[in-house]
C-alpha cells in the first residue's frame, strides 16, 4: 500500500550531520571479527572502504552533535515538535533514558513542546517522520517548526555489515523544518508498506530473493507515482540521493527510470567515505549537495528503504542559496 | 447533532468493547521476574492481535501504531508490519512511537489524531501498546515502581462507533522533567521527595484543583505505585488527591508502562457494568523521571 502525501507547507530550513572521528577500513573490520577475504573483496567491489565508529560517544551525544549544529542560533522554544528517527532498535540509550527527552532539555524547548521517537520503519523512519510532521502541522495550525533527528549506533561488529552491500556507520543527522519556509519546499513524501517483508533479515530465503528481484520495480513504482503526483518527470530532477550502499542494486532502477548517472549525487564517493548511516543518509547527502550545488532553483529527490518492508521517497524544491548546511 | 449524522470527536475515540480491546499479561508483578516469558515483545503483539483477529479485521484499520518504552529483543524486524501481515490488514501507515514510561501512550494517541489529516488519512488506527522488561534494564525503582509486562490493543477512530461502548477522549497532556534526574544516569536510588515535587509541578501545569473538583465523580485510573502516603500528602498535595481517588483492580499490579491506561480501561469496561456509560474518566501515568501524563474522557454508548 502506497501513500503519497503532498507536503508543500513544509520547507527544510537547515540540514546538518555528524560522524565520530574514529574511522576504520573494511580490512580492519574484517580482521577484528575474522571475516573471510572473499567478503572483503566483494565489499571492495561494491565500493565500500571506510566506516565511522563512536567508541566513546553514546547515541545521545551523537544526536546532540547533529541537533546542535542544525539548530545553532535557533531558540529551542521556537521548536514545536522534536522527532527522533532511528533505523536500528539498538540505537538508543539504556531504558528509561530517551534521546528525545535529552535533546529537548538541551535545546531548551518549552514544556508544551512535543518530543518522541519514531522507530520500526527502520531506514525509512526519517521519511516517515517528515510525513508525520505534515500531519501534525495540519492538526496544530499554530505549529511552525519541527526538528527531525536521525541517529544510529551499532553495538555489535558482527552485524555492522549488510552482506557485501553496506557497512553501517555510527552517526547522526538533523533537519530543521519550517512551515512556509522561503528556503525550500518539500513537495511530497511517498511511503509504501510491504508487510510480508516484516521479518527483515530473518525472512525466509525465497522471500529475500523475491525482495531483491522486485526491489527496483517497487522503487521505480514509488518514485514514478510520487513524481507524477507533483507534475515532475524524472528528467526534471537535478539530483537523486540514494542510500550510501552498494550502487549496483540501483542500476536497474536508474536504467528503468532513464536517470542520467551524473544526477546520482555522490553515491559512490559517500559509500567509500562515510559508509551507510541508515536513515541519516538522505540528510548526509543533502547537506553535502547544498555545499556543492550550483546557482538557481533546484529539484532533488531522496530515497530510502527498510528491509522490513518500507519504501520511501521525498521530493524537495530548493530555492536559490537559502538552506544552510553543517557537518563535522 | 442531526439524527443519523455521524459524530466526529476532535480527539477521536477509543473502542473499549471486549471484542475490540484486549490485553495479554504473561506476567503482572515484580515477584514474577524470575518467570520471564519466552515470548518476545513482537510475539506478544502478534499473539494478542491474532487472538482478536476477527474484531481487528472487522474494524479495517488504516494504520497500525505500536508503542513501547522498553528495549525490544528483536530489533531487526518490524512489529507493526508483522501484525499487519498476520492479520492480513490493509494498513497504509505502520510505525512505532517510543516515549517515556508516562508519555508514550499519549504520543501514540496524538499520532493517531494527526493521521486523521492530509492525503491518505487514516480515520481508524489499531494501537498496540506493550512492555517486556528485560535484564539488564531495571524492572524496579526502589519501592516506587515495579514495572509489569503486558500488551494491550485498542482501536482509535475519529468517528463515534455506533452501538459500541467507547471512550470519548476529551483531552490529553504530558509534562516531562526539565532536567535529567541523576538516578536515570547513575546507580543511585530515586530521591522520592525530588521526584514528588517534579510530578506535582508537572501536574499543576496540566490540571488545576478546580479540574479535580469538577471531576469528583470521575473514574480515576492509574498505575500502582509504592509511595509513602505521608510524604505524598506533604510534598505533592494535588498528586496525592489524584492517587487517593485512583481505583485499582485486583490482579493488575505494578505499572504497565505504555500499556497501563489501556489495560486498566479495558479491565473496567469488560465488567459490562451499565452504570459505567456516561461516567467521566481520568487516566494518568507517571514514570521514574518524574514525568506525568493525564487523559480525560467519558464513556459512551
Amino acid at each position: 500500500m502506497t501513500v503519497i502525501c503532498r507536503t508543500p507547507e513544509l520547507g527544510i530550513l537547515r540540514a546538518a550531520y555528524y560522524f565520530p572521528s574514529e574511522t576504520y577500513t573494511i580490512e580492519q573490520w574484517a580482521q577484528l571479527i575474522n571475516q573471510p577475504s572473499t567478503l572483503v573483496e566483494k565489499m571492495h567491489a561494491a565500493g565500500l572502504r571506510h566506516y565511522h565508529v563512536a567508541e566513546q560517544e553514546s547515541p545521545v551525544e551523537l544526536a546532540w552533535q547533529a541537533a546542535s549544529r542544525c539548530c545553532a542560533g535557533i531558540d529551542g522554544k521556537s521548536i514545536d515538535v522534536l522527532i527522533v528517527a532511528s533505523s536500528a532498535g539498538c540505537s538508543r540509550p539504556p531504558v528509561p533514558l530517551m534521546i528525545h527527552e535529552e535533546l529537548r532539555r538541551r535545546l531548551g524547548m518549552r514544556p508544551s513542546g512535543q518530543a518522541f521517537s519514531l522507530v520500526d520503519m527502520h531506514c525509512a523512519s526519517l521519511m516517515g517522520a517528515i510525513q508525520l510532521t505534515h500531519r501534525l502541522f495540519a492538526l496544530h495550525s499554530d505549529w511552525k517548526r519541527a526538528l527531525l533527528v536521525s541517529v544510529d549506533k551499532m553495538y555489535e561488529e558482527l552485524t555492522r555489515n549488510i552482506g557485501h552491500h553496506a557497512i553501517q556507520s555510527d552517526g547522526a543527522a538533523a533537519i530543521l523544518i519550517e512551515r512556509g519556509s522561503a528556503s525550500s519546499c518539500c513537495e511530497a513524501v511517498a511511503i509504501r508498506i510491504e508487510p510480508r517483508y516484516a521479518k527483515g533479515f530473518h525472512k525466509p530465503p525465497e522471500l529475500q530473493q523475491h525482495f531483491m528481484a522486485s526491489y527496483h520495480i517497487v522503487a521505480y513504482g514509488l518514485l514514478s507515482s510520487m513524481l507524477e503526483n507533483i507534475g515532475w518527470r524524472f528528467s526534471d530532477v537535478d539530483a537523486f540521493m540514494f542510500p550510501n550502499m552498494n550502487p549496483a542494486p540501483y542500476s536497474a532502477l536508474i536504467e528503468r527510470a532513464g536517470i542520467h548517472k551524473e544526477k546520482i549525487f555522490m553515491q559512490t564517493e559517500n559509500v567509500a567515505r562515510h559508509g551507510y548511516a541508515n536513515c541519516s543518509d538522505f540528510i548526509v547527502n543533502f547537506a553535502d549537495w547544498l555545499r556543492l550545488r550550483g546557482p538557481g532553483e533546484r529539484r532533488i529527490v531522496g530515497y530510502a528503504s527498510g528491509t522490513t518492508g518500507f519504501f520511501s521517497a521525498v521530493a524537495v524544491t530548493v530555492h536559490e542559496g537559502a538552506v544552510e548546511a553543517g557537518s563535522n | 447533532m442531526e439524527p443519523g449524522a455521524e459524530e466526529c470527536y476532535p480527539y477521536g475515540t477509543v473502542h473499549l468493547s471486549q471484542e475490540s480491546l484486549a490485553l495479554l499479561r504473561p506476567k503482572v508483578a515484580l515477584h514474577y521476574v524470575e518467570e520471564d516469558t519466552t515470548d518476545s515483545l513482537t510475539e506478544m503483539a502478534v499473539n494478542l492481535a491474532f487472538l482478536h483477529r476477527n474484531a481487528c479485521s472487522a474494524a479495517a484499520p488504516d494504520a497500525l501504531i505500536f508503542t513501547h518504552t522498553c528495549m525490544p529483543e528483536d530489533v531487526s524486524t518490524s512489529t507493526g508490519n508483522q501484525v499487519i501481515e498476520v492479520l492480513d490488514l490493509a494498513c497504509t501507515h505502520s510505525f512505532a512511537v517510543l516515549g517515556t514510561v508516562a508519555s508514550a501512550w499519549g504520543h501514540a494517541i496524538e499520532c493517531c489524531r494527526a493521521l486523521y489529516f492530509g492525503e491518505g488519512s487514516a480515520p481508524t488506527t489499531l494501537l498496540m501498546a506493550g512492555e517486556k522488561w528485560m535484564s539488564p534494564f531495571p524492572r524496579a525503582y526502589g519501592n516506587l515502581f515495579a514495572m509489569s509486562d503486558g500488551m494491550a490493543m485498542a482501536l482509535l477512530t475519529q468517528h463515534a462507533p455506533v452501538g459500541e461502548v467507547h471512550l470519548r477522549v476529551q483531552s490529553y497532556g504530558t509534562r516531562t522533567a526539565s532536567a535529567t534526574p541523576p538516578w536515570l544516569v547513575q546507580p543511585i536510588a530515586i530521591d522520592e521527595m525530588v521526584w514528588l515535587r517534579t510530578v506535582e509541578a508537572g501536574l499543576a501545569e496540566l490540571f488545576s484543583d478546580d479540574d479535580l473538583k469538577a471531576s469528583a465523580n470521575a473514574l480515576v485510573l492509574g498505575p500502582v505505585l509504592g509511595i509513602d502516603q505521608e510524604r505524598l500528602q506533604e510534598h505533592a498535595p494535588m498528586f496525592s488527591a489524584l492517587v487517593r481517588r485512583t481505583t485499582h483492580s485486583e490482579g493488575l499490579h505494578g505499572h504497565f508502562g505504555s500499556a497501563d491506561p489501556f489495560i486498566r480501561l479495558q479491565d473496567v469496561l469488560q465488567r459490562n457494568d451499565a452504570d459505567m456509560v456516561g461516567r467521566s474518566v481520568i487516566a494518568w501515568s507517571t514514570g521514574p523521571e518524574g514525568d506525568i501524563s493525564i487523559l480525560t474522557g467519558d464513556i459512551r454508548l
